[in-house]
């Protein structure tokens, strides 16, 4: 930084086309290389630790299945799952396994919105176009299980509220299989596609080291050749389904693309085992107890591993809640992966790493930058 | 290019892919959270759905047996539907439509 | 959400407030139902800030301006406003002003009211229910504030001890309530309104006959306090009485009954018939109770002068006296052989165990639950015709409805609407009967009867019996003052006039019901341990913590039926004498306490 003078200063964001959500990155520019990064994060600041602390523990519920419109449904699996841990309840089989499935919709849907933005940011509009035309077929798939596209409410502290009959199951089924037809007609331009491979190939390297040092998660460690998902830990069915995790050795952005574009073709096979193997049994189960103690979960979210801590004293208020979200341990490896690539590469390399901020947002203390 | 083609030309001659919404409104299926109906006839001014709201759009008087409800702060989660043991809140299957002014609804027995 | 921000704020929107006018500025601002947005300041020169409070009124932001030294510690406005706290934290960080008698301290742990502890989420527009309800609607509508969620919990659990001492606690008598009981409760549960309330009086005789069964017997093993050498004298052995010298004898004081018939029970005793309450087991709870503290009983000894008793020793004096003067029917001719007031009558199938002589057709009038029990026990000692005469009509009875259904069942007949005018003496009686219809409400409510003109009629009967009421009278020798009604008159803690003389139950309040004379005894006896010395009887509710919610499944709940009280059927039951009410077998009484609501812990 000692020749800081000489260098431009780009400021990328807070908003920009290819960022769902608003972070902002201050670039140091010597001509076309980038040598430094600064984040500047706080935009979506909205005291959700603090308002979680004020309601009792049943509406806590709703707060965390809104901190992010995109991975909600498993918000709201995490918090319910970590007070089902807190008051020693065991939910029953069946609701697992429609948890497991509804989370595996989550993430489908998750990862072709990012696959569309991703298109898009390398420059490809007509196949973000196509990519969430079929990111339609998810959606109207979500509102034939409980009436709305994004946010589908049915967690509940004990289980889950809502059954899936037999005609609702073989519409899951229909619709899987004619998703992956359609997957499959695209799937190839990410692969081979000359255009595309040459701004993803060998941009934004990440090597093994340097990806378990600074702690990434999700795809991203996952591009690197390490095999780390929390699915592996066997948290609600995963244990019974059988499930191994996607690892590429390139380290590179092609290889986030390869992981989350076959974590799609994954999610759509779970999808259809889990409802091949969905048990008989009730749904929901009584939860008498006040949380009290602490507890952690961890589950996977299509963009990481997400972090739930809570603490609470037998009273009906819990004392303190901490959410880490997979976005936030995702920023420091993306600051290396930046320096000495171009200044026109920086969308495709941010955008590499799923930034969802407004699941990011957990600071609460704001100090002087200088 | 030449794999695209198919996607084009089937673009080019099929139906668009967006539902012109409010003109034509998608099919509801029940379990979609819409507006809330009270049923005052069944209500015992018990208060719980008033403690269960998240956003507080819920006021419930006991004296005058009277509830008021804010579609405009309501986040249209349901859980007092869940919570009512007599059943007196009955979902509607519809989505609140913008207003120019807040306004609050208020049902009497 | 559409907030005009004006750029120049108007002067309306702001107030100036100094350090001692902020707290009550900010109190305006709730009560407008303003909504608390942010801090910000402004420094006016190097020493003096202005601190802005920003508010949301509706739809345009108002605006507190404070100026103030940057060093001086400014007052917090979090004891007012819950929600402000999250401005002052920021406005240390960021602006570097000290804020003084902070009610949260800073490292983290938040402050929570018990009003209202979620305001950040809510505008704290308005009153907010308090988070937890601390009592079921069951337990606000019993008269002795029985702990009831509690027991139909342990009822659940199947756990009859337990139950049993938590009945105990309010009520000594969980055996007798469970048959006699007029049970507000039951009315008051919140599934009242769908036709099916929790049958608490039934649970009640569940625990009581479970515990029985487990332990032998009534009497149970406890500990009173050490002995405090007082003595007390209660008058009256019925249900204020008893709870009375239970009470104190828990506390340690040495109690002496006083009971002038020949058994203890008081109304109890020779009111309610030997179908609803048998008398031995009556008999055994009562003694189980007086036993476990040590009380003396001394039957067949009336009390008519208080100072001859109280000069005996005693330091304080009950008085339980009860109820036991008939009303008149205030007709011409009720002098006459055949007509009996339902007290004697009572009194002599229910205590002495007699079978009066009633021929074949009587005749009760009013529409009390003594007239229903009059009737009844008329018919079991073999009148064909039992008519029951009520000058209102059928819904205007104050009898408990499931008297007059079994009333109704037994082959009781009704006739409404007609009132007694004379009585012909004779072999068989001739009663001349007004027919009425309702006019003008009087200050109960009830409409008050007018007569018809013109419309009389005639009817012949063997005996009449006379339940229109009753009321106490109190002999003069007890030196307390009565009201024009004959009862005793008392502070709210049932102290009368005379010094160290209580007084509870039916001499006060007139002909109520067993439950209230057990609260009256309660309340009594912790003020007499107050006067003598101790610490009066604690009235805490248990900690929520323990008990278990209702399960979430609610279509189940709400699906389950009612579990009805099996009776025996209505043809054998005019024969004798036996107990009607049978038990219901344990594990329906198990699932009909799961079918509570737990409306206590609120879910």
């Amino acid at each position: 930084m000692s020749n800081q003078g000489k260098l431009t200063v780009i400021p990328f964001g807070p908003q920009h086309p290819v960022l769902p959500e608003p972070v902002q990155l201050q670039f140091y520019v010597d001509e076309e290389k980038i040598v430094d990064v600064l984040p500047n994060i706080g935009y979506i600041h909205r005291g959700i630790e603090r308002a979680a602390e004020l309601n009792d523990y049943r509406r806590n519920l709703y707060l965390c299945e809104r901190i992010c419109g995109i991975c909600n449904i498993i918000h709201g699996q995490t918090y319910a799952g970590m007070i089902e841990k807190l008051t020693d309840t065991e939910i029953p089989i069946r609701a697992k396994y429609l948890r497991t499935i509804w989370a595996e919709i989550a993430r489908l849907q998750s990862h072709l919105l990012w696959l569309g933005l991703f298109g898009e940011a390398v420059g490809f509009e007509s196949l973000f176009m196509k990519v969430w035309k079929d990111r339609e077929l998810v959606l109207e798939l979500t509102e034939a299980t409980n009436g709305h596209r994004i946010h589908l409410g049915t967690t509940v502290i004990g289980g889950v509220n809502k059954d899936m009959d037999a005609p609702l199951i073989s519409r899951y089924q229909k619709d899987m299989d004619k998703l992956k037809k359609e997957i499959d007609d695209w799937a190839n331009v990410f692969r081979k596609d000359k255009s595309f491979l040459s701004k993803t190939v060998g941009m934004g390297m990440l090597p093994k080291k340097d990806a378990v040092h600074s702690g990434a998660v999700g795809p991203v460690i996952r591009a690197s050749g390490i095999p780390q998902d929390m699915r592996n830990n066997g948290y609600e069915a995963y244990g019974e389904l059988d499930f191994k995790p996607i690892v590429y050795d390139s380290c590179d952005v092609q290889g986030r693309v390869l992981v989350r574009l076959d974590e799609c073709y994954q999610s759509i096979d779970l999808i259809k085992r889990a409802i091949n193997q969905l048990p008989e049994g009730s749904i929901a189960v009584k939860n008498d107890k006040f949380p009290d103690g602490e507890a952690i979960y961890r589950t996977e979210q299509p963009r990481g591993e997400v972090f739930y801590y809570a603490k609470g004293n037998g009273t009906i208020h819990l004392e303190r809640i901490r959410i880490r979200t997979p976005t936030i341990p995702n920023i420091p490896p993306l600051l290396g992966m930046l320096i000495g690539h171009n200044v026109a590469d920086i969308p495709a390399i941010v955008h590499s790493i799923d930034p969802c901020m407004s699941c990011t947002e957990r600071i609460t203390d704001v100090k002087e930058m200088n | 290019m030449p794999g695209f083609l198919g996607n084009i030309l089937e673009n080019l001659f099929g139906k668009p892919a967006t539902v012109k919404y409010p003109f034509e409104k998608p099919a509801y299926v029940p379990g979609t959270r819409g507006e809330l109906y009270f049923n005052m006839a069944k209500c015992d001014q018990c208060q719980d759905c008033e403690r269960i709201c998240p956003s507080a759009a819920i006021k419930v008087d006991p004296e005058t047996k009277k509830i008021e409800w804010s579609p405009f702060k309501c986040i249209y989660c349901h859980a007092c539907v869940r919570t009512c043991m007599h059943e007196a809140i009955e979902p509607l299957m519809n989505v609140q439509a913008p207003d120019y002014k807040k306004k609050v609804k208020t049902f009497e027995a | 959400m559409i907030v005009e921000i004006t750029k120049t704020p108007e002067a309306a929107y702001n107030t100036t407030a100094t350090m001692d006018t902020l707290i009550s500025a900010t109190e305006a601002m709730k009560q407008k139902g303003a909504r608390f947005i942010t801090i910000t300041t402004n420094d006016i020169n190097k020493a003096d800030v202005e601190v802005l409070y920003h508010f949301e009124v509706e739809d345009h932001i108002e605006t507190i301006h404070l100026v103030t030294k940057k060093d001086d510690p400014i007052k917090s406005i979090t004891g007012v406003y819950i929600a402000a706290f999250i401005g002052e934290n920021e406005a240390q960080d960021l602006f570097k002003l000290k804020f003084s008698n902070l009610a949260v301290d800073l490292g983290g742990r938040m402050l929570k009211n018990d009003i209202s502890p979620s305001t950040l989420l809510k505008p704290a527009v308005g009153p907010q229910p308090s988070i937890m309800r601390k009592l079921g609607p069951c337990r606000e509508e019993c008269p002795a504030m029985v702990n009831i969620p509690k027991y139909i919990r342990e009822v659940e659990r199947d756990d009859p001890t337990a139950a049993y001492n938590t009945i105990i606690d309010r009520a000594p008598i969980p055996a007798i309530l469970g048959r006699v009981c007029f049970a507000p409760c039951q009315e008051g549960c919140r599934q009242e309104l769908e036709v099916k309330p929790i049958q608490i009086r039934l649970l009640k005789r569940v625990a009581a006959d479970g515990f029985k069964e487990q332990n032998g017997g009534l009497q149970r093993e406890i500990t009173c306090k050490s002995p405090s050498g007082k003595k007390v004298a209660i008058v009256g052995g019925g249900p204020a009485g008893v709870a009375a010298a239970y009470y104190l004898g828990l506390q340690g004081h040495s109690v002496t009954v006083y009971e002038k018939g020949t058994m203890l029970g008081g109304a109890m005793a020779w009111g309610i018939p030997k179908y609803r309450l048998p008398k031995d087991l009556m008999n055994e709870e009562l003694m189980a109770r007086l036993n476990e503290v040590g009380a003396e009983v001394k039957l067949e000894t009336p009390v008519e002068n208080l100072e001859v008793l109280m000069a005996e020793g005693y330091d304080a004096a009950f008085l339980g006296i009860g109820a036991d003067q008939c009303n008149s029917l205030r007709c011409e001719g009720e002098e006459s052989e055949g007509v009996i007031s339902f007290i004697d009558f009572l009194t002599a199938v229910n205590v002495r165990d007699e079978t009066p002589e009633i021929g074949e057709k009587v005749i009760v009038i009013g529409g009390g639950n003594s007239a229903m029990d009059a009737a009844r026990t008329a018919r079991r000692l073999g009148a064909e015709e039992v008519t029951l005469f009520y000058r209102r009509t059928e819904g205007e009875m104050p009898a408990s409805l499931h008297e007059i259904h079994g009333a109704m069942e037994e082959g009781v007949n009704f006739d409404f609407l007609s009132s007694q005018m004379k009585i012909i003496p004779g072999y068989p009686l001739k009663i001349e009967f007004q027919v009425m219809i309702p006019g003008e409400p009087d200050e109960s409510g009830r409409r008050r009867p007018e007569p018809v003109e013109g419309r009389k009629y005639t009817v012949e009967a063997d005996t009449v019996i006379s339940a229109i009421g009753y009321r106490g009278l109190v002999p003069a020798g007890m030196g307390v003052e009565v009201n024009r009604y004959g009862q005793i008159e008392t502070d709210k803690n049932m102290k009368t006039s005379r010094d160290n003389v209580w007084a509870g139950g039916d001499a006060v309040y007139g002909p109520t019901s067993v439950i209230a004379a057990l609260r009256d005894g309660r309340i009594a006896a912790s003020s007499i341990d107050k006067y003598l010395g101790g610490e009066g009887l604690s009235d805490a509710v248990p900690d929520m913590k323990e008990f278990v919610a209702r399960s979430v499944d609610k279509e189940a709940l709400r699906s389950t039926p009612q579990a009805k009280i099996p009776e025996i059927d209505p043809d054998e039951r005019v024969k004798n004498f036996a107990e009607v009410e049978l038990l219901l077998d344990k594990c329906k009484a198990n699932c009909e306490a799961g079918r509570c609501w737990r409306c206590d812990w609120n879910e």
